[in-house]
């Protein structure tokens, strides 16, 4: 696509270890558009993760990505030298972690830590631009903030710190890892509203990556559902919400406790191991609706209406071009 | 009371610090009657798993009386309170940090019927796989460690521990919230099995309102030590009455009014206050969106400090406004029709 911001194609990560090789992400492509908030789901060890690190150039050994193209603007991220490389995250990407804490400097102020990620992209007035972050990220008395060490903060204050750090450079695009996981409801909803505000009126794209479907569900412009190293179900949030396709999704639907929900459907058994993966759909052994098709062959994912881009890696699901069983996607 | 099986009775914790007394729990009482599952919820800091620990006589308190079966516990000490663990227990957080790693699934299940039963060799090996199949693991999982096991199977038989004596309350502190959701699923059904088979009443420590939902049958809702909230599950969650916890529902990602419709999100300004200089007057007016930040005039909830008292819908809520809560309500599922 011609206006795409990110392009990912059939993006494959494996990690080596005594036990063999883990596929962990397995042929992922999609896009994100300029302003776009995309939402990324799934559970632990579904890829989401590395995946979003890939999007940096972050994935240290044993992760090893064997294949695939990521390219922003054009420029292709997997295969810049260390120095581009460098000029590209915290400056045309950057990244806002799930602790805080621990992605803080403990010992530097916040003004500081502000002032280096402005300074290291040759930002000319780090000082007065850092006062201006803080109060873009409604944090009170900032200047007082600014001369504060990490401790010092609570929570939502230090993730609101790392949101601010994230927008300094004015990035293109932000990739937010569970950015609201370890908060409270109260201030993750404070934070999910600066992530939106940030995304509506100054157009910086986010991928939003959480283990809570409902999280996602709230925010994004389109979600992107990760299963085993692969996404199964992609298209816009209300679509996939409202009339789910991919049985997995369903079921992720149907075990949260939600309310108006008088029965929980849990989903049995946990996800495959990807030492080797499985040959087939990664989700048969979990699905109801699993036929013969599900253990010969990996659908791929398919565009199920063209309208809305809504996509579905399913069997059951009638595509343009499904593909025979027996051929691997 | 007959009925009534743990009975929490203006209970007050303090825990003094260099900065002087925090108040963990101020003046709370709750009551959980026999098979019935009560939510405590609250986000952190509001003293819900203080309060839990001192149901169980795990926390010293400060002030207040507990009531187990009848009997006034506040004091009960050495073998009374020992004989007492075999008829409470607990169910923690982190599966894994809760099991002792070195010791085997079916040293860990049956150390609690040694300890409070003296039971020993064939039988506990047996009582222990019995209650290791109620909690659906295979008998071949009695000879796995702790770092076999998955989160779901390390909370499974955190839960099978806590059955194996057959306790007549459990206390469930964040029993899924370590956990994925299809796995939090899985133990949240195993909990709600046990209670319809086994009789188990359950006092559940959540920050999550639609888990508390799904298990309880009660709801009490703590902001700063106090319960500004409770009642039954059903109608808190159609109509709180109070806008704490209006704000925790709207908060609740994916959350969903009455008709279905989704909520805008009521957000709350600022942090929870420094818990050792609780706000004058209503403790949450700092944050509160009906509160005076919001509407100067009114001044009541700054001078006068509500107590917990019939809202008129059924249940009880500490707020000088109720009547303005449901105008926020409303307010927040408008504000959505809108946007969508």
């Amino acid at each position: 696509m011609a206006d795409a911001l990110l392009e990912v194609r059939d993006l494959s990560i494996v990690f080596e270890s005594r036990h063999g090789r883990t596929h962990a992400v397995r042929g992922v492509s999609f896009d994100v558009a300029a302003g776009e908030l995309v939402g990324v789901v799934g559970e632990s060890g579904c890829g989401k993760s590395v995946t979003a690190r890939a999007l940096l150039g972050l994935v240290d050994a044993p992760g090893r990505i064997t294949d695939g193209t990521i390219r922003l603007d054009g420029d292709d991220v997997l295969n810049m030298d260390a120095r581009t490389l460098r000029s590209v995250r915290g400056r045309r990407i950057s990244m806002v972690f799930q602790d805080p804490m621990t992605s803080l400097n403990p010992v530097f102020t916040i003004g500081q830590q502000l002032v280096d990620v402005m300074r290291a992209h040759g930002h000319a007035a780090p000082q007065g631009r850092a006062l201006e972050l803080l109060d873009q990220v409604e944090i009170p008395a900032a200047a007082l903030r600014l001369r504060q060490y990490p401790h010092e903060l609570s929570g939502g204050m230090r993730q609101r710190v790392m949101i601010a750090m994230a927008l300094a450079n004015e990035p293109e695009l932000i990739v937010a890892d569970e950015p609201t996981t370890a908060l409270d409801v109260t201030i993750q909803a404070q934070i999910l509203d600066l992530l939106q505000r940030i995304n509506r009126e100054q157009r910086t794209a986010i991928v939003l990556i959480s283990h809570s479907l409902d999280v996602v569900v709230d925010v994004a412009d389109r979600v992107l559902v990760f299963y085993a190293g692969r996404i199964v179900e992609s298209g816009p949030t209300s679509t996939v919400f409202v009339d789910p396709a991919h049985p997995y999704t369903r079921a992720l639907l149907g075990a949260v406790p939600r309310p108006g929900q008088a029965v929980l459907e849990p989903l049995a058994g946990s996800p495959p191991s990807l030492a080797p993966p499985p040959l087939g759909c990664a989700f048969a052994p979990r699905c109801r609706s699993c036929f013969d098709p599900c253990d010969e062959g990996d659908p791929v994912l398919d565009v199920v209406d063209d309208a809305t881009g809504h996509a579905v890696a399913c069997w059951l699901t009638p595509a343009a071009d499904r593909r025979a069983p027996g051929r691997t996607a | 009371m007959t009925d009534r099986l743990l009975e929490l009775d203006g209970i007050r914790v303090d825990f003094p610090t260099r900065h002087g007394a925090v108040r963990a729990v101020d003046g709370v009482s709750l009551d959980v009657a026999r098979n019935e599952a009560v939510g405590l919820v609250g986000e952190s800091g509001s003293g819900k798993s203080t309060l839990g620990r001192v149901a169980l006589r795990l926390q010293p308190l400060t002030a207040g009386r507990v009531h187990f079966a009848g009997d006034d516990i506040t004091s009960w000490r050495g073998a009374q309170l020992r004989a007492l663990r075999r008829r409470f227990q607990m169910v923690l957080q982190d599966p894994l940090a809760a099991l002792n790693p070195r010791m085997s699934v079916g040293d860990i299940i049956g150390e609690p019927l040694h300890a409070l039963f003296g039971v020993r060799g064939a039988e506990q090996r047996a009582r222990a796989a019995a209650v290791l199949d109620r909690v659906h693991l295979p008998a071949h999982m009695l000879a796995r460690y702790p770092h076999e096991l998955s989160g779901g199977q390390a909370q499974r038989v955190g839960i099978a521990r806590a059955l194996v004596v057959q306790p007549d309350l459990v206390v469930a502190d964040e029993p899924v919230s370590s956990l994925d959701a299809s796995v939090a699923a899985q133990i949240l059904a195993l909990l709600a099995e046990l209670k319809a088979d086994e009789g188990i009443a359950y006092l559940v420590i959540s920050h999550d309102l639609s888990l508390v939902r799904h298990l309880c049958e009660r709801v009490a809702v703590m902001y700063l030590g106090r319960i500004v909230e409770e009642g039954p599950a059903e109608q808190i969650f159609r109509s709180p009455s109070h806008p704490y916890t209006a704000a925790l529902l709207s908060a609740t990602p994916g959350a969903r009014g009455a008709d279905g419709a989704r909520r805008t999100r009521i957000v709350l300004s600022g942090d929870l206050p420094d818990p050792t200089a609780i706000p004058s007057g209503c403790r949450f007016r700092t944050r509160c969106p009906i509160g005076p930040v919001a509407e100067p005039s009114r001044v009541r909830c700054i001078e006068d400090d509500p107590v917990l008292g019939p809202s008129g819908q059924g249940h009880a809520a500490a707020c000088h406004h109720t009547e303005a809560v449901a105008e926020l309500v409303d307010g927040s599922a408008r504000d959505a029709q809108e946007v969508s």
